[in-house]
């Protein structure tokens, strides 16, 4: 009957209560829309943090690898540099990605790789990226197998990136296992503007320099500047729409005071009255936040490409999160007029015509 | 068994309108009462009263065995919909429900809805064919119809009816006063308040009220307390 008796009212009501969904939904959208991007600048900042690290690459030219027997840049703009050689090998019946790297280099121009245990050192060491480790079921201190060798693991690698799935160990001990020489690519840093120095390298070392797009500090200020004014938008948005929605619930008890003075005279009890407000507030609080995603979604997809360059990730976690914030200001929102509601005497409101 | 008993029942609007003083009144079980008298008498005053959607300023007020004075808005609430019926001149149907629903929504405040039951009730006063029709696709007399099923869905013992026939020709008045003959038949409570002679000599006792008191009784005697 409660289902029935809403039903009908928000049909009769429609014109009405659109306006309290429009109020919600312009709330819940700016809400999802905040919450996409806040999202989102996490990964950005993981990618604004690896700008510290490599901010070039120099790879093979014509396939192969590159020769590190007796490799030395001492280019005045390099800072630190790292070669790697990657190999698909097998341990323990798996194939993990073997790369073999300088440890001192590689722990230079990445001093942010989250290490649990320690950085290797030595030939016979290694480290193992967080998601290898689960799979090969090893922890700090254990052994690993590699080409009939033994590896001793110094500490677990996080990275939040492909190197998680990565075994690392020394590059002599993997260009011996894999019996290729020389390197797979050269990550450099480059002090200041790393082109010039990309350029110099080519010549001198007969490979390809290729840029890694990193985003500047400029950047990521920008997009802490933009979420605290997202933040700010959305926190008058959501207030403005539980206003709109007061008001709207306020006319809509006004306007029934007859009907809900009637449900009193039939013997509806407190109860009975607040779930029909309460229950048709919920609906107008799901309706608008359902509509209110898609409008974020299509404001998200706005502000990526006209803002961020590039589309912003859809995170699945914003739809239940809307959905929820606009339950709140939609029952917020109708606090006082299901007060109000309670408060109808039937004596007066079915008495005059 | 005595189902209504007043005694000193006074009701002040605003401290200044005295819409009922000192009314002594008391209304057997099955008795059909005609409440009578000019209008501003004070008659819708004592049927809210007794129908405990007001309460009383001073004097006491017993119904069915209970002492309304002494409830909250709860049990207020809970009293009306076990022992009451209301019948009003405007019908007060809700508007957006239909003739059906609107029944149904009278058990949904009592206990259970029980559709069938609701269509049969409807059915005995001849709005088999209307179920489902607004109150706005109803003639008056129709919708009065729906309004007695509506009070007399959920059982009660007393039914009150203010001026029911007030809106309606004579046609639908004679099927509505019908109804209450059936009523009064079957042994039910009845107050019915109305301006028309003709209908109030239908009733056991006519109660006759000017001023906001009790100004006769024709019928049985008027209850007269103890230290009269
Ligand atoms: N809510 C109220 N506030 C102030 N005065 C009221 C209120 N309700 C009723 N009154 C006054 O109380 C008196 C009795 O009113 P009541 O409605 O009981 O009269 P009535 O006999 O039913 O009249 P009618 O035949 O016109 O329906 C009237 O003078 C009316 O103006
Ligand atoms: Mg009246």
């Amino acid at each position: 009957m409660l289902a029935k008796v809403l039903w009908r009212s928000l049909k009769a009501r429609r014109q009405r209560l659109a306006t309290a969904v429009m109020a919600i939904l312009l709330g819940a959208a700016m809400v999802s829309a905040l919450l996409t991007v806040t999202w989102d600048i996490r990964g950005e900042m993981g990618r604004e943090l690896r700008s510290y690290g490599a901010n070039f690459l120099l790879l093979p030219r014509d396939g192969g690898t590159i020769e590190t027997e007796g490799l030395r840049i001492d280019d005045p703009a390099v800072a630190d540099y790292a070669p790697y050689l990657y190999s698909i090998v097998d341990i323990g019946g798996r194939d993990v990605v073997l790369a073999g790297t300088w440890f001192e280099g590689a722990r230079r121009i990445d001093p942010w790789w989250k290490v649990t245990g320690r950085w290797a050192e030595m030939d016979g060491e290694a480290m193992v990226g967080a998601r290898a480790a689960r799979e090969l079921g090893v922890g700090i201190g254990g052994t690993l197998e590699i080409g009939g060798r033994q590896f001793k693991v110094a500490g677990i690698v996080e990275t939040g990136s492909s190197e998680e799935s990565q075994v690392f160990v020394r590059l002599e001990e993997a260009q011996l296992i894999t019996g290729e020489r020389g390197a797979s690519l050269i990550q450099a840093r480059a002090l200041g503007d790393p082109r010039q120095a990309a350029e110099r390298l080519e010549g001198r070392l007969g490979v390809r320099a290729k840029e890694v797009r990193q985003i500047s500090e400029s950047e990521a200020l920008l997009l802490g500047k933009m979420q605290l004014l997202l933040a700010l938008v959305t926190a008058s948005v959501v207030g403005a729409s539980t206003l709109a929605v007061a008001a709207t619930m306020l006319t809509s008890v006004l306007e029934r005071e007859r009907e809900v003075g009637l449900m009193r005279a039939l013997g509806a009890g407190s109860r009975h009255v607040a779930y029909l407000f309460l229950a048709e507030a919920s609906i107008l609080g799901i309706v608008g936040g359902l509509l209110g995603y898609l409008l974020g979604l299509v404001l998200v997809w706005f502000l990526g490409r006209e803002v961020f360059g590039s589309p912003l990730p859809i995170e699945p976690a914003v739809l239940p999160i809307t959905i929820l914030a606009s339950l709140a200001v939609a029952l917020v929102g109708s606090l006082p007029p299901v007060r109000r509601a309670l408060e109808v005497d039937p004596a007066v409101t079915l008495r005059g015509d | 068994m005595e189902l209504i008993r007043a005694e000193n029942l006074s009701k002040w609007y605003d401290e200044r309108v005295c819409a009922l003083k000192t009314v002594n009144l008391s209304v057997e079980g099955g008795e059909w009462i005609s409440v009578m008298g000019p209008s501003g008498s004070g008659k819708t005053t004592l049927l809210n009263l007794v129908g405990c959607l007001d309460t009383p300023t001073s004097g006491t007020l017993r119904v069915c065995d209970v002492d309304i004075t002494s409830l909250d808005q709860g049990g207020r609430a809970r009293f009306r919909r076990e022992n009451i019926g209301l019948v009003f001149q405007q019908f007060h149907l809700v508007p957006h429900l239909t003739a059906l629903e609107n029944v149904m929504l009278a058990q949904y405040f009592h206990s259970i809805e029980d559709e069938c039951e609701a269509t049969k009730a409807l059915e005995c006063v001849g709005l088999g064919d209307r179920l489902h029709h607004l109150p706005g696709h109803l003639s008056g007399g129709e919708q009065q119809r729906v309004c007695i099923v509506r009070a007399l869905i959920n059982d009660p013992k007393i039914v009150l009816a203010d001026e029911p026939t007030g809106n309606l020709d004579r046609e639908n008045e004679e099927n509505v006063l019908e109804i209450f003959r059936g009523l009064h038949r079957l042994g039910k409570t009845v107050l019915v308040v109305t301006h028309n002679p003709e209908i109030g000599e239908l009733g056991d006792r006519v109660v006759e009220m000017a001023h906001g008191e009790v100004v006769g009784c024709r019928g049985q005697k008027l209850y007269i307390p103890r230290e009269f």
